[in-house]
């Protein structure tokens, strides 16, 4: 599947277009399985009893033809670009850390409460405090499958998707019962003025968290691609073994990037209150999750800081798009996410860079039996 | 009334423990053929789903252990070409079936019955009935008590889970499939297709994921409820780990899980409501304290120093 651009490639050398070759295929890696997963998607939005092309004309329409569609857009992506380039530092250096989502939990709810029981400070130092004391928590709560990781070599899926759900349950119960209102619905108290961030526009989602997101993003893009550490991480990710024979000290290195990832993550989830929610509901990152959306983001991305910012806001378009098509179309939620995982499979397997010769051959297999069968029958 | 709690409590870890031991006996396999699967989550979960949604539409619940069944083998099938035919990343793939068997649910009840949470079928499953009652351990009275008037596939399940261990170490297939995942190169070499081999397994661990969702909706509530399978995909992944992928062994942490969820329910009924909530993280919290046993004498051997261990 050798494509050339519009303009004309002189090629140099073998290793030119051998690099030439790889770029092209990187670009059909993401563009087939945009296809597919829509595909999927269409054949459920057939399902639910809506034309696909409607569906994804109103999805585009709400969240980038207008001003207040981008806003909304950005509001949503905005978590989401800071869990994905959390989760991009554990999966880059091999760790499957799933539970930046329970972080996210654990971060949210103790700023929920910092909001409203810290009194009498001005507005800035509030949220900053708010902001670190949610990253504290945040890196508190992936400390634990960090250490069980790093010392013990406990697999680290198990025991974050463990946390996942202790850290959905507690907080849940703590809401409902000591830092409750005593509402039909279990919520804590609104949090004060000073504590909230500023809003970009009144009527929109977006709020200056967003450029906490782009700094956060850009400092860890940095610390990734040209600093030492993220070297290091990234040769524990090809290989473990030898990363620490050579003496970087891979325990180290592992609880730290789940501090930062459980950092980042707390920050995504205080950003949330603060911004958006104002006060600390269970359901406040429902569907499937800013954790998990962020998870998918990097995911999809293979953990390219400038791949989890378009998908994060690819992302953050869905979510609002999906929210606006069910209350004007009246198609569901989840709809959306069939697409997302469709995605997220189709993505996995890389069909062009890894099986782009077999299928080549088997192609050119089917067309010279066909030559044969032909010639053949026109022998007989 | 010690007895009679003690007794009810063995009673519930039978009935809870059921999903756990199918889930770990089929992932047994699995993993002991060298693939890691965190979809059995999704598989449980679609299966339950599956169950209830085609027992609700045709009003026979074969109908439905069928469609679970068939559900949960295009799972496994999906997984198969896309990792081990593809060669797709095991936890991608994974965490892309897991989100797919949660959402696709919600959309579909969304789509039918106006609401993305549950599917009550108790119109055409009786709870009740679904539980046997056998003559001969009637008449014991111990065992009367925590044997009996259990569902049909928790009777069945003793049967799976003692012929499976049969099959993974007394059979040609037990063989193939332990070298499979020990040693891939080996196996090929003696002509074993470690390609067929972990089919063969992702289809037993579809079956009894099927069965424990099955278990989960149709047998023990007549209802559907969205996450109904609760994380028990990784729960049993973990007992998996626990027993050093021997079916044996990790049977039994299945049990203790089973246990662990058991005690939870009898605890409910004697706390105030408002800390019966907080009692749901007792399964999780559970799993992470076993793993911590389990590995704790280990893990100097384990330890990230391969170099300093080798010699």
């Amino acid at each position: 599947m050798k494509k050339h651009g519009k303009t004309p490639v002189v090629p140099k050398s073998i290793e030119l277009i051998e690099l030439h070759r790889k770029k092209c295929n990187a670009v059909w890696d993401t563009i087939i399985p945009l296809f597919f997963a829509f595909i999927v998607g269409s054949i459920f939005s057939l399902i639910c009893k809506c034309s696909p092309i409607k569906l994804y004309s109103f999805i585009l329409k709400k969240a980038f033809m207008s001003y207040g569609g981008i806003l909304n857009t950005l509001g949503y992506a905005t978590p989401i670009i800071m869990t994905g380039i959390a989760t991009a530092f554990s999966i880059k250096a091999g760790i499957w850390n799933m539970g930046i989502e329970g972080q996210v939990f654990a971060g949210a709810f103790v700023s929920a409460l910092a909001g409203y029981m810290i009194k009498g400070l001005p507005s800035f130092l509030h949220v900053t405090i708010c902001l670190l004391i949610g990253a504290v928590v945040g890196a508190l709560y992936a400390l634990i499958p960090g250490i069980l990781k790093a010392k013990l070599r406990i697999n680290e899926v198990v025991t974050t998707v463990m946390l996942n759900s202790i850290a959905t349950t507690v907080t849940g119960f703590l809401t409902q019962s000591y830092f409750g209102t005593g509402d039909a619905y279990a919520h804590t108290e609104f949090i004060l003025e000073t504590a909230r961030l500023a809003k970009i526009s009144s009527r929109y989602r977006s709020t200056t968290a967003l450029f906490i997101a782009v700094v956060i993003w850009a400092i860890l893009f940095f610390v990734l691609k040209k600093t030492k550490f993220g070297y290091e991480v990234s040769c524990i990710g090809k290989q473990l073994e030898f990363s620490d024979a050579v003496g970087m000290h891979v325990a180290k290195k592992i609880i730290i990037i789940f501090i930062i990832g459980g950092a980042i993550a707390g920050i995504a989830g205080t950003t949330e209150i603060l911004g958006a929610n104002y006060n600390f509901v269970n359901t406040f990152s429902a569907n499937p999750g800013i954790g998990w959306d962020g998870f998918f983001a990097c995911i999809l991305a293979g953990s390219n800081p400038i791949g989890i910012m378009i998908y994060s806001i690819v992302f953050g378009a869905l979510r609002y798009g999906a929210l606006a098509a069910q209350t004007g179309l009246g198609v569901p939620l989840d709809l959306i996410n069939v697409i997302k995982s469709a995605l997220v499979l189709f993505m996995a397997i890389k069909l062009v860079s890894t099986h782009g010769d077999s299928i080549k051959e088997f192609f050119r297999k089917l067309v010279t039996k066909k030559g044969d069968k032909e010639e053949k029958e026109a022998k007989a | 009334m010690t007895l009679s709690f003690i007794l009810s409590l063995l009673n519930m870890t039978v009935e809870n423990s059921v999903p756990y031991l199918l889930i770990t006996v089929g992932g047994v396999f699995v993993a002991r053929a060298g693939v890691f699967n965190i979809s059995m989550e999704g598989c449980t979960e679609l299966a339950a789903f599956a169950g209830i949604l085609f027992a609700f539409r045709t009003g026979n619940i074969w109908v439905g252990v069928i469609d679970a069944i068939l559900f949960a083998v295009a799972i496994n099938c999906i997984f198969y070409i896309f990792t081990v035919k593809l060669n797709g990343n095991l936890s991608v793939v994974g965490t892309g079936i897991n989100l797919f068997a949660v959402c696709v649910p919600a959309s579909l009840l969304q789509i039918m019955y106006g609401s993305r949470s549950n599917l009550i079928a108790t119109k055409i499953i009786d709870p009740l009935k679904m539980m046997i009652d056998i003559p001969i351990l009637r008449k014991i009275p111990l065992l009367n008590e925590v044997f009996n008037k259990q569902t049909f596939i928790t009777y069945l399940t003793i049967l799976i889970v003692w012929g499976l261990i049969i099959v993974m170490y007394k059979t040609k297939f037990g063989i193939a499939v332990r070298v499979t995942g020990e040693n891939p190169n080996a196996a090929k070499s003696v002509g074993i297709n470690t390609d067929r081999i972990k089919f063969y397994c992702l289809m037993i661990s579809a079956l009894t994921c099927a069965l424990a969702g099955i278990n989960l909706s149709v047998e023990q509530l007549g209802m559907y409820t969205i996450g109904m399978s609760a994380n028990r995909g990784f729960i049993c992944l973990s007992a998996i780990n626990c027993g050093r992928k021997e079916p044996g062994k990790a049977c039994i942490y299945a049990l203790i899980f089973g246990f662990v969820r058991a005690l939870q329910t009898i605890i409910n009924n004697f706390v105030p409501v408002a800390i019966s909530s907080l009692l749901g993280i007792l399964p999780y919290a559970s799993i992470i304290i076993v793993l911590l046993i389990v590995e704790m004498p280990v893990a100097k051997r384990n330890h990230l120093r391969f170099f300093k261990g080798a010699n």
